[in-house]
């Protein structure tokens, strides 16, 4: 398993092409299944429908939690400790 | 034979035993009780019907209400019971494994009954066992994740309770049934939010990153499992249907994802994925079909299986390490080549990659939920789906066990993979969720309604499936610099409830402490002055005008008393001469009134 990954990595340049080889031909074969059944209007209308929306909603979630993290959700690890040692040192 | 075994009691009497069976009889005895537990809920599943009910003042208690929505969610309860208990097999705390059969009788119990009463004491003794899962981590920290968590779930049984009266004034019955929802009264709503801190639905959800994180090693195996899923249970008995819980259950699934994309501890993100998953199965039960009830049983069934193996591949890497951050750890596929494959499956699992657990029921929720028409609350759970694989399928193993190594030398010649019995359990977690991936008939059997016309393996599903997977994984490798994990912390809404008890601490401390101080120099200047005077008034008085007018009566009834002593001589002659004279005074007093 580790000489696996370890010739994997030695090769990465490949590994990626065949990557996105592959996912050039998911997205390719999907034109061609039938979605008359789907349940909305894009997917039956937009090629690859699917791809977009993977690719569009991970982006999305990867900026708006970046944002979140950068608008102040992320603090230092001590940010609750601090306050209870502060009210020790005050109790004492 | 068909009568039912209440699996709660083998786990509680085997919990009792426990401490007095040691030495080499342990480890079978340890294996033995749960998989006896098993056998009866297997063979529970064969009845329908409700089973041990007693008399109990007014209310008739029933224990054993056997059909197939109790069935299918006893039954994952009690094999995480085996599963958890072989991977913490080598734990010689015997109190430890005592807390999660306890924890998973209470789970049980609360499935298998079929009124409040019984319902609210196993409810509560889920919370009260597994706290000690917690406490059992034994870190400084671990004292006040376990008792913030006990005071949460204490709050959760009181609202649950309140409204457990409050119905049984309106309706004047305990049946654990499914409430009048199209009539909501306070009660449906305060047993719908009892049940809901426990599924840890947002904003009661805090509790579970915290306290889930913090378990120690092999509890987080048992508490991944039975609080929410047994709370889903729950919500799917009593509250299919609610409108509302399709909005929490959405807003769950996305918050979740939010968390656990930007979190450094890999148990606290695989924590907040749960909040995230069971945000799937609240949405499922708040669509209320049948296809969206037996999606929610079905993805409870495929989360319990996939959420466990992956905290036993993390639970694997801290009990080796001793480390649980993304920035103390890193490329351990090179130390632990078995737990990064187990993980991997978890990972998979959860993904809902084609033949791995959840691609047989994440999608049936939302299926149900576009079939049901509700478009935008299915989208956003399809949204939340590929978040679900950032986090977990790509973050987790990527950082994890590729990435840049953070180890250091001790955590790094520390790193292995684990023992034979955690081994043997990520084998059984990851072998179970390949099987209900490609092969879930027999999941599909078990679930409350007849799954009809629903198949997940179709050319369509696969292919929506494999571009969403495959086109979010490439956002991530080109974008994955804004994920690299920080040495930071997320604030969350306990932030709201821990300052909230800090304004408390501050109010006494000072306002309330100040108040009571300026009150005891006020009272002691102008009150207690003015009681002094009074009482200086009144003893004056007592003394000079009420011990006068006392003292005098006995003064004089003395003086008179020693003036009549002189005429009690004695003698015969003399008293009668007293009283012949006072009986003529009398006499001649009345003749002379009487003739005036």
């Amino acid at each position: 398993m580790t000489n696996i990954i370890e010739f994997l990595q030695a090769h990465l340049k490949v590994v990626i092409w065949c990557c996105l080889g592959t996912l050039l031909g998911i997205a390719l074969f999907s034109v061609s299944i039938d979605t008359s059944h789907a349940h909305s209007w894009v997917e039956q209308h937009i090629p690859a429908y699917w791809s977009l929306f993977g690719f569009i909603a991970a982006a999305i979630i990867i900026f708006v939690s970046h944002l979140a993290a950068k608008a102040g959700l992320q603090v230092s690890e001590d940010f609750y400790e601090r306050s209870v040692i502060k009210g020790e040192e005050e109790e004492q | 034979m068909n009568s039912f075994i209440h699996p709660s009691l083998l786990l509680i009497i085997g919990a009792l035993i426990l401490p007095v069976v040691r030495g080499p009889l342990r480890k079978a005895y340890l294996i033995a009780v749960p998989m006896l537990a098993l056998i009866a809920v297997a063979m529970n599943c064969t009845l329908a019907d409700n089973f041990a009910v007693f008399q109990f003042l007014d209310w008739q208690l029933v224990f054993g209400r056997v059909d197939k929505l109790s069935s299918v969610f006893a039954v994952i309860m009690a094999v995480i019971a085996v599963i958890g208990t072989l991977y913490g097999l080598h734990v010689d705390r015997a109190g430890e494994h005592m807390a999660a059969w306890f924890y998973v009788a209470g789970s049980l119990g609360t499935i298998y009954c079929g009124d409040y009463i019984s319902l609210f004491f196993f409810w509560e003794m889920m919370a009260f066992a597994s706290v000690f899962l917690i406490w059992f981590r034994r870190r400084k920290q671990s004292l006040a994740v376990g008792y913030r968590y006990l005071l949460i779930h204490a709050i959760g049984g009181i609202i649950l309770l309140a409204g457990i009266m409050l119905r049984y004034q309106a309706v004047g019955n305990i049946d654990f049934d499914l409430m009048d929802i199209a009539h909501p009264e306070p009660y449906t709503y305060l047993i719908m939010i009892g049940f809901a801190l426990n599924a840890a639905v947002v904003p009661l959800h805090s509790w579970l990153p915290e306290a889930y994180s913090e378990a120690s090693f092999n509890g987080a195996i048992f508490l991944c499992a039975c609080t929410t899923k047994t709370a889903v249970y729950t919500l799917a008995r009593a509250c299919a249907g609610m409108d509302i819980l399709i909005v929490l259950g959405v807003i769950m699934a996305l918050y979740g994802v939010i968390y656990a994309i930007l979190e450094n501890d890999i148990r606290k993100l695989l924590a907040w994925s749960i909040v995230s998953q069971v945000g799937y199965m609240v949405a499922g039960v708040g669509i209320g079909s049948d296809m969206a009830v037996n999606g929610a049983a079905a993805h409870a069934v495929a989360h319990i299986l996939y959420k466990s193996l992956l905290f036993m591949g993390t639970g694997s890497v801290l009990y080796m390490t001793g480390k649980s951050k993304f920035t103390e750890l890193g490329g351990l596929y090179k130390k632990m080549p078995a737990t990064f494959i187990f993980t991997v499956v978890g990972c998979l699992s959860i993904s809902a990659a084609p033949f791995f657990a959840a691609y047989a029921s994440k999608s049936m929720i939302i299926t149900a939920g576009f079939e049901e028409h509700l478009y935008w609350p299915a989208w956003l759970l399809m949204f939340g789906a590929t978040g679900t694989f950032l986090y977990n399928g790509l973050k987790l193993p990527y950082f994890l066990f590729f990435g840049k190594n953070n180890c250091s030398d001790a955590t790094w010649e520390k790193a292995g993979d684990p023992t034979w019995n955690m081994m043997l359990a990520m084998i059984f977690g990851s072998a179970l969720c390949v099987i209900v991936g490609s092969a879930p008939e027999f999941l599909y059997s078990m679930l409350p309604y007849p799954v009809k016309h629903y198949s997940p393996f179709t050319v369509y599903h696969l292919m929506e499936t494999l571009q969403l997977m495959g086109f979010a994984a490439l956002a991530f490798f080109l974008l994955k610099r804004f994920m690299e994990p920080k040495d930071r912390v997320t604030v969350d809404i306990d932030w709201l409830y821990r300052n909230i008890g800090g304004i408390f601490m501050w109010l006494v401390r000072y306002p309330i402490q100040w108040f009571d101080t300026v009150w005891g120099e006020a009272y002691r200047v102008v009150g207690l002055h003015s009681l002094m005077s009074a009482s200086r008034f009144w003893s004056w008085f007592d003394w000079n005008v009420i011990d006068l007018i006392v003292d005098g009566i006995a003064r004089t009834v003395r003086a008179i008393g020693g003036k009549l002593r002189v005429v009690q001589s004695g003698q015969v002659q003399y008293v009668m001469f007293y009283a012949s004279s006072l009986a003529a005074i009398v006499l001649i007093t009345l003749i002379v009134y009487h003739i005036s």
